[in-house]
This record gives C-alpha cells, sequence and structure tokens, in this order.
C-alpha cells in the first residue's frame, strides 16, 4: 500500500485512542486505573530490553518483553499487598516506580553501548510523527480482536467488573480473567505507545471510561462516549502534528481529551457543575415565585414593599421576579398593590394546600409537636408532586384543618 | 432528682450528599445519665451522631452542648469511634494511641509532658490494658482495640463522652470490662451518649433511650420508651410517603437550606 | 569525578523527601506525589518562560502553586462531581502533564527543559548552578540552599506539634472532634509535600521524586511500631540509598538519581521478602 506518512499517523492515532479507551474500562470499573499507569510506566525495562536485544523497534521480542514486564508490574503490585502491610496506593507507586527506574537505568546503558536512541525517548513522552506501517497494522489487529472479544465476553466481563464474588460463585475463574485482563491492558499498551507514549497512556485508560462513566450508567452507551472521545482525540492531535511537527502526539492527544472531559465535567447539560448550578438557580427562582404566590394567597393586595419583607428577598430581586410573574399571568398589580390573578390563585392554594397537608402528615404521623411543623413544611411544599399529594389526601383522609387549625384548601370537583 | 438537659437537639435534619439521614429531631438529653441511641440500620444513628459532634453540617436546626456550639465545649467531651474508622497497621503503641487524647488545641509548643504520661498510664490500668503498654496496635484483638480507643477517650478526662456501638465485634470480657467502666463514670457525675443496636441489653444497661427510625419515635427514660407501641415503630413501619419525600429532597437540585437563614 | 556538592545536594534531597513520604503513606495518599510531581510541569515551564532564567522564586512559586491546584483539584472533582478518585488523580495529573509536556516541545528551547531533564533529572549539573559569586552564599549550590530551607520548614512544621501530626495521621476524625485544625494541618503538609517535588524535580526527574518520597518510608513501616522510629528509619534509609546510590553511579557510570532509586528500592525488596508476621497487614 502507498500511504502517505501523515495518514498512517492519522489512522494510527485515532486506532490507539479507541482501543485504549475500550480497554481502560475494566481496569477503570475494577477501579484499578492507577494500577494501569503503574503498568504503562512499567513497560520501559522491556522495552528497552527488547530493542537492545532485537535491534528493532517494532520487532515481536519489543512486544513479547514490554508486556512481561507490564505484567511483572502488576504481579508486584499484588505481591505487595499480600506480603506486607504496605496499601494499595503505595504498592502501585512503588511497583510504578522501581520498574521505570530499572527501565531508565537499561535506557542510558544502552546509550552509552553507543545503541544512539533507537527511538526510545519517543517511546516514553510519545511521538507519531516517525510511525511504521507494521505498527499500525498490530494496532489494528488488535483493535479488530478487542471488539470480536468485547462482543462475545460482554456479559461476563461486565458482571465480572461490577461483582467479582458473585462471578466467581457462579462459575468465573477469577484469577485466570483477572490476568486475562492484565495480559490484554498490557498488549494494548505496548501496541500504543509509540503515538502516545508511556507516561500518558494512563489518561487514555482513565479519562475516556470517566467521561463514559460520567455521562450514562448503561454500559453500552459509557463504552461508546470513551471510544468515540478517545478516538476523536487522537485524530485531532495527529491532525494538529501534521501541521506543527514538533509536538509531541501522545501529550497533544492527552490535552484535547481531558479539554474536552473538563468541559463535559463543567458544562454537559443537565449533568455538569455549572449546568447544576444554573439549575439550581431556576429551581430557587420557582421556590421564590410559590412563596410569593402563597403570601399574596393569605394576604390580597400587599405592596412591593411587604411582600419582598415576607418572602425574605431584596427589593431588586423582587422587582425581576415580579416582572416575569406577570410575564406569565400569574399576578398583577392595582394602585400599587399585587393581586393574584385566576391562574395564580389556582397555583397559590395549591401550594397552601401542600404545605398544610404536609403538616398533618408529620403531626399526625410522625408526632412531632405543632411548634415544629412549619419549616419542614416551607421545604416539602416546594417539592411535592400530585401523585404524592393524592397519597397524603388518602392516608389522612381529607382532613379539613391543618394541626394549626387552618382551613386547608381543597380542589373543587 | 430534676437533672438539667446536657444535649439539645432542636427541629435537626442532616445527612450526606444533599439526602437527609434524620428528619427533625427534638429531643434533649440529662445530664449524669446513660443514653443509648437505638434504631435499627439506616435509621440514621451515626448521621445523629456525626451532628451532636460537629462533624457534619445540619440542613436546619441545631444540636447544642452546655447550650452552646459545640466547637466551643470540645474540650469537655470525647469520642470512642467504631475500631473498623483507623488502619491499625499505623506504627504505634497502644501507649501513643492513649496519649493522643492528650492533646489539646490553642498552644504552641504542644508536646506532651510527665503529667500526661501519667494520665494515660492511669487510664491504660483502668481499662486493664497496661501490660499491653508496649504492645504494636495492629496485635490486639478486637475487645482489646476497644479498650485502646475507651483509653484514649476517657484521657481527655470528659464530662460527656459518645460511644459509637462500643460492643459490636468485641468478646465477651472486654465488653463486661467496658460496661463496668462505663457505670463508674455514671457514678463519678459523668454523662454518656451511646449509639447502640442490642435491644436486649439496652434495657438493662441504660438510663434513656432515644428510638430513632429517621424521625424520632420516642425519648426519655427507658422504663416509659420500651413498650410495644413505640418498638413496632421504630423497628419497620410504613414510612413509604417519608421515603419519597427524602428521595424528592436528595433529587431537588434547590439549595436545601433553613428558611429562617433564607429569610435573614 | 566524585562531587561533594553532587552528594549533600542528594543526600538533603533524599531526607526531605522521605519525611513527607513518611505522612503520606501512613495516610494513603502514595499516588498524590506521582499526581503532584507529574503536575507541576506545566508550572516550571510558565516559570521558565515568565522568568527567563533557572533560579528565579518565581518557577518555584509557580510550580508549588500548580501542584496545589492539583491537589485541590483532585478533591473537588472527587467530592462536588463524585469522580472516583483514583480516576481523578489519573485524569488530572496527566492532563497537567501533558500540558507541560507540550508546553516543552513547543517552547523548550526557551525555557531551557527538556525531556531528558524532565525524566532524569541534571543532578550532575547542579554544581554549577550557584548563587551570584561574591555574595555569601556562593560556596554552596543553590540546591543546597533551597533543601536547607525545607528541612528548616519541616522542622518548624513538625517538632512545635509532632503529637498532633501523630494523631491527625492516625485518626481524622478523632482529632476533629479533638477541636484540631485538622483542614489547616493537611494543607501545611501538602504545600510542603509540593515545594519539596518541586525544588527536587530539576535533580531528580519527574517519575524518580516518588521513589524518593515512597521507597524509604515505606520499607522504614516494615520495621517499627511507633511514628517517631518509622520517620527516623525512613530519614536513615533515604540518606542510605543516596550514599550508596551515588557510589553505584560512579562505579558502574548510570545517572545518580536512577541508582538511588534503585539501591532505596532494593532495601525495599530485601525488607519484604525478610517475611516477619509483624510485616503482614492486619484487618
Amino acid at each position: 500500500m502507498d500511504l502517505s506518512n501523515a495518514v498512517w499517523v492519522f489512522i494510527g492515532c485515532s486506532l490507539s485512542g479507541l482501543l485504549t479507551a475500550l480497554t481502560g474500562i475494566p481496569m477503570y470499573l475494577r477501579r484499578q486505573s492507577l494500577a494501569g499507569d503503574a503498568l504503562a510506566h512499567a513497560l520501559l525495562p522491556g522495552v528497552c530490553l527488547g530493542i537492545w536485544l532485537s535491534g528493532y523497534r517494532d520487532h515481536w521480542l519489543v512486544y513479547l518483553a514490554g508486556t512481561g514486564t507490564g505484567l511483572l508490574s502488576i504481579a508486584l503490585i499484588n505481591a505487595i499487598q499480600k506480603r506486607s502491610k504496605i496499601p494499595e496506593d503505595g504498592a502501585t507507586g512503588i511497583s510504578l516506580v522501581l520498574f521505570f527506574g530499572l527501565g531508565l537505568a537499561l535506557l542510558s546503558s544502552m546509550q552509552r553501548a553507543g545503541f544512539g536512541n533507537s527511538g526510545v525517548q519517543h517511546l516514553i513522552m510519545g511521538k507519531a510523527a516517525a510511525m511504521l506501517p507494521s505498527e499500525v497494522y498490530v494496532l489494528g489487529g488488535l483493535f479488530i480482536l478487542a471488539l470480536i472479544l468485547a462482543w462475545l465476553l460482554f456479559r461476563p466481563l461486565w458482571l465480572f467488573c461490577f461483582d467479582p464474588e458473585f462471578a466467581q460463585s457462579s462459575g468465573m475463574p477469577m484469577r485466570q480473567t483477572e490476568w486475562f485482563l492484565n495480559l490484554w491492558v498490557a498488549l494494548v499498551v505496548t501496541a500504543s505507545i509509540r503515538s502516545i507514549g508511556m507516561v500518558l497512556t494512563a489518561a487514555l485508560l482513565i479519562t475516556p471510561a470517566a467521561i463514559g462513566h460520567f455521562l450514562s450508567f448503561k454500559p453500552k452507551y459509557m463504552i461508546g462516549i470513551s471510544m468515540l472521545s478517545a478516538g476523536f482525540s487522537g485524530a485531532l492531535a495527529a491532525w494538529w502534528s501534521a501541521y506543527q511537527p514538533g509536538i509531541s502526539t501522545g501529550a497533544a492527544m492527552v490535552v484535547l481529551l481531558s479539554l474536552f472531559a473538563f468541559f463535559v465535567l463543567l458544562a454537559w447539560p443537565n449533568l455538569g457543575y455549572l449546568s447544576r448550578y444554573w439549575i439550581s438557580q431556576l429551581e430557587k427562582k420557582r421556590w421564590i415565585q410559590e412563596n410569593i404566590l402563597k403570601e399574596l394567597w393569605k394576604a390580597r393586595g400587599l405592596s412591593d414593599q411587604e411582600l419582598a419583607f415576607r418572602c425574605g428577598i431584596s427589593d431588586a430581586k423582587s422587582l425581576r421576579i415580579k416582572r416575569s410573574m406577570v410575564q406569565q399571568g400569574l399576578i398583577d398589580k392595582e394602585k400599587g398593590s399585587w393581586t393574584l390573578s385566576r391562574l395564580g390563585q389556582e397555583k397559590a392554594s395549591s401550594v397552601v394546600r401542600r404545605h398544610r397537608l404536609w403538616e398533618s402528615y408529620l403531626h399526625e404521623r410522625l408526632n412531632l409537636p405543632a411548634d415544629h411543623l412549619h419549616d419542614n413544611a416551607e421545604i416539602v411544599e416546594h417539592l411535592l408532586t400530585d401523585e404524592l399529594e393524592s397519597r397524603l389526601e388518602a392516608i389522612l383522609s381529607k382532613p379539613e384543618q391543618d394541626p394549626h387549625q387552618s382551613q386547608i384548601p381543597y380542589k373543587k370537583s | 432528682m430534676e437533672s438539667k438537659p446536657i444535649v439539645d437537639v432542636h427541629n435537626l435534619t442532616a445527612g450526606y450528599r444533599r439526602r437527609p439521614a434524620i428528619w427533625n429531631l427534638d429531643f434533649q438529653i440529662q445530664e449524669g445519665k446513660f443514653t443509648g441511641i437505638l434504631g435499627p440500620n439506616g435509621s440514621g444513628k451515626s448521621t445523629l451522631l456525626k451532628c451532636l459532634l460537629g462533624q457534619i453540617t445540619p440542613y436546619t436546626g441545631y444540636a447544642h452542648l452546655w447550650g452552646q456550639n459545640v466547637d466551643k465545649v470540645r474540650h469537655r467531651i470525647a469520642y470512642v469511634p467504631q475500631k473498623e474508622s483507623v488502619d491499625w497497621n499505623f506504627p504505634a503503641t497502644v501507649m501513643d494511641v492513649v496519649l493522643m487524647g492528650r492533646y489539646r488545641p490553642g498552644r504552641f509548643w504542644q508536646r506532651l509532658g510527665k503529667k500526661d504520661k501519667e494520665a494515660a498510664l492511669y487510664w491504660l490500668e483502668q481499662t486493664g490494658m497496661n501490660h499491653l503498654a508496649n504492645r504494636q496496635i495492629g496485635q490486639l484483638s478486637g475487645g482489646q482495640r476497644q479498650r485502646v480507643f475507651l483509653a484514649r477517650a476517657l484521657a481527655r478526662e470528659p464530662s460527656l463522652l459518645f460511644l459509637d456501638e462500643p460492643f459490636a465485634g468485641v468478646d465477651a470480657g472486654s465488653a463486661e470490662r467496658i460496661l463496668h467502666m462505663l457505670k463508674l463514670l455514671i457514678e463519678q457525675g459523668k454523662s454518656i451518649v451511646m449509639v447502640h443496636h442490642d435491644l436486649v441489653s439496652a434495657g438493662k444497661i441504660l438510663d434513656n433511650a432515644i428510638l430513632l427510625n429517621t424521625r424520632l419515635v420516642a425519648s426519655g427514660p427507658v422504663s416509659e420508651v420500651f413498650n410495644h407501641e413505640n418498638l413496632s415503630a421504630t423497628y419497620g413501619s410504613d414510612l413509604s410517603i417519608l421515603s419519597d419525600v427524602i428521595d424528592l429532597v436528595t433529587r431537588n437540585p434547590g439549595r436545601f437550606k433553613d428558611p429562617r437563614n433564607q429569610k435573614s | 569525578m566524585i562531587s561533594a556538592a553532587v552528594l549533600i545536594t542528594s543526600l538533603l534531597i533524599a531526607i526531605n523527601a522521605s519525611i513527607g513520604g513518611t505522612f503520606l503513606v501512613l495516610r494513603r495518599m502514595g499516588m498524590l506525589t506521582d499526581a503532584i510531581a507529574h503536575a507541576i510541569l506545566p508550572g516550571l515551564v510558565i516559570g521558565y518562560l515568565l522568568a527567563e532564567s533557572r533560579s528565579s522564586p518565581l518557577i518555584t512559586l509557580f510550580a508549588a502553586a500548580t501542584g496545589l491546584l492539583v491537589t485541590l483539584l483532585i478533591y473537588w472533582l472527587n467530592k462536588y462531581l463524585n469522580v472516583w478518585v483514583e480516576a481523578s488523580t489519573g485524569m488530572v495529573y496527566t492532563s497537567f502533564f501533558a500540558l507541560g509536556i507540550l508546553g516543552v516541545t513547543l517552547f523548550g528551547e526557551n525555557a531551557d527543559l527538556d525531556t531528558d531533564c524532565i525524566l532524569y533529572g541534571e543532578l550532575l549539573w547542579i554544581p554549577f548552578r550557584r548563587p551570584l559569586s561574591g555574595t555569601f552564599l556562593d560556596f554552596a549550590p543553590w540546591a543546597v540552599w533551597q533543601q536547607l530551607v525545607l528541612l528548616g520548614l519541616w522542622a518548624i512544621l513538625l517538632l512545635p506539634s509532632w503529637p498532633i501530626w501523630k494523631s491527625i495521621s492516625f485518626d481524622i476524625d478523632f482529632a476533629r472532634t479533638q477541636g484540631l485544625n485538622v483542614e489547616r494541618k493537611n494543607l501545611q503538609l501538602l504545600a510542603l509535600v509540593s515545594l519539596s517535588t518541586v525544588w527536587s524535580f530539576e535533580a531528580v526527574g519527574a517519575i524518580l521524586v516518588m521513589g524518593f518520597m515512597l521507597l524509604p518510608a515505606a520499607t522504614a513501616w516494615l520495621w517499627v511500631k511507633r511514628l517517631e522510629h518509622m520517620l527516623a528509619l525512613s530519614i536513615a534509609l533515604a540518606a542510605l540509598s543516596a550514599i550508596g546510590g551515588y557510589a553505584l553511579a560512579w562505579w558502574i557510570n548510570l545517572d545518580p538519581s536512577t541508582t538511588m532509586v534503585l539501591v532505596s528500592g532494593t532495601f525495599f525488596l530485601l525488607s519484604l521478602l525478610w517475611q516477619r508476621k509483624s510485616t503482614l497487614r492486619v484487618g
């Protein structure tokens, strides 16, 4: 095939994004994301060894040795936890730094032995500019294999991630599955370090899965979202590196992916932090509106100052909210005092009804004294649904009065 | 003899992650009494204890000790957490842990003196742990661990002691010793508040009880509180509407605050 | 060539790192050192670009602030957006590190930083980075002064309130009910860990810093039953592996930072193999 280098890079980066994202999901769900980080760092001694022995950086020995040291690092994490009091995070850190230190020692011995750089530096930081077609073929093969495996083994693997003990009790071999997953991660990470780089592979194992999990609880959507976001950032990074050849594709990929992740976490509709803040502001406004309706229901014809005082809000704020309530046709102003419209009347009586019904429930069913009901009802009146309201009516058998002997306004049927 | 209230809880609603676990509680605890907080799992016992200790801020209402915020009276209280709450592999001896109870905030030079060591030794003796003073804490049995925690709390010489299920996972000998110590404290005029879940022993050892199931079921002397009606209300009654409303409160995006704070 | 300046610097770095590491290992914040060590890179790059000199305090300030920021961001993601703590750690530090690498590859020449420095550190160059000649400071390299300041800060932080540190590290909730200002102490600890990482970065690189922090502390934990002893042993082990590592580096002609981590790691693995009952975890 005759494809220009840029296209190879483009395909390679997108593929490694898709592949690592898919691979990272079981790691993420088993809450072993940081073990993935250790594994990626631990490839260094293996890869160095492989290159040293074979003399090529895409030789099968490189993949074999890289996968081998990657797996060894996981074994070391397990051994430290099992044989000492060091907890998981300490064990992970220790394993990571030991293998990486060993790798660095090998790397500088290689350089001193006149081996040149052999592009190992680029394997650490990730630079796809010189990607070989053979490396892309390996990535492609692994990707197809990953899709087939995920398709075939989706249910048992998902169960294994969610509840390994149950999976074991239903006949799934625990240790074998665990090591199969570790082996797979090691293979994938070895294959994709050319484009991403060891030190940053963790990002592609973790961040896409975290985005997917944040946006959806459904497994298939979660997987889809993760793979798409990683694949796109890989493609974009390759495109970027075509214009600016000096940059590290791995870093570019991770920066793009992280930007997307932080955008999602902050601003995704309904879920992001800022969106939730915005929604909470809207909800606050609704509560204030309902409070205004309620006060007007209790005492018609309140002036601006009286209304603001009773609802406990500033004049400026009440002005804005009243303006929007006039637009909704809930209230009218007559000669400097406010009254309810017909629609407002209806809504206000519903708020008062819920308030008083809830007070009756607290008083009768939870035996709270009469002077403790109000504050709680001030909150719950804004939340009750029609369904809960009718259930309350049914349990309490439509009381005439609330515990403070005020009339409960029912809908006229 | 009429005793003064030492704990005053008023209209207290609190929980985690916006989900109320206790709902409008209202009760008082008398000085010099052995009071138990009782209720089934998930009834908000631990949440209540955390509120009393000032570890979580209530959504509405307050929990006062001696009529003040807990932060003002921390030197007068002590706390025995569940023994599962710490890592027992921590490099410390039994003596080290008991000495931890002696630290007081505020001074710049906060090293411990001879007086502190003597106090720690005294409480180790009282709990029957002095022969293990130099042992690493990881090598203790469950009952011994609980006794170390008790000694650490008592080394603070508190007037009010809080315990979180002190008899859970504890051998009979240790349980007896702990109970004996608690009774001595009551005799000395100290007050004890204990989260407990065993109803059978509760009737024998407690003076007062607070029955909890999200809301307060009853509070008062054990003899009055322990009746069939209250117990069945505590351990399983239909609270489906309440739990639905709690769901609503949890899911509602609005800020859940004391309306009086909003009005101020 | 054996340089006293290099040896003294690495001794001090190892000692300071092992003090912070002791608390981090005990409080299960081991991977946080990894996160901070990676994440200060963009802070360093911005600092270099702004200051245009290697010894400006601006660099330290930016980088240490980035380290703290990362810690707070991890905490914030976990608390307010329910991102699992290991995932938020991984997400946050890789994004900062990637940003830093991008900065290095784009502006590396102006910033006098390259990827070698990030990986290995430049311990052997330490003696040549000295304060301006003629001042009374110039008989020792910058790094030595930095590490001495750090050692002083650790002493000021730990000595007067040692019992408080013990209590907080063992049982943070109990420390809260004692009325100790736990949050302030946590911030002080993290600030010093962050500073320690920044000032060792140049010498030992981004990833090996973690070895200097975790390995001596974890090894010491296997042998002792009191926190005082753990701290003392961890400092001793750190010093020993700095000296041993330097000798090894000189002997087999490798980067001293790498060999120091390897010596330290050998101590750990030997202790691990020396199976005693007290090294095992209890429930």
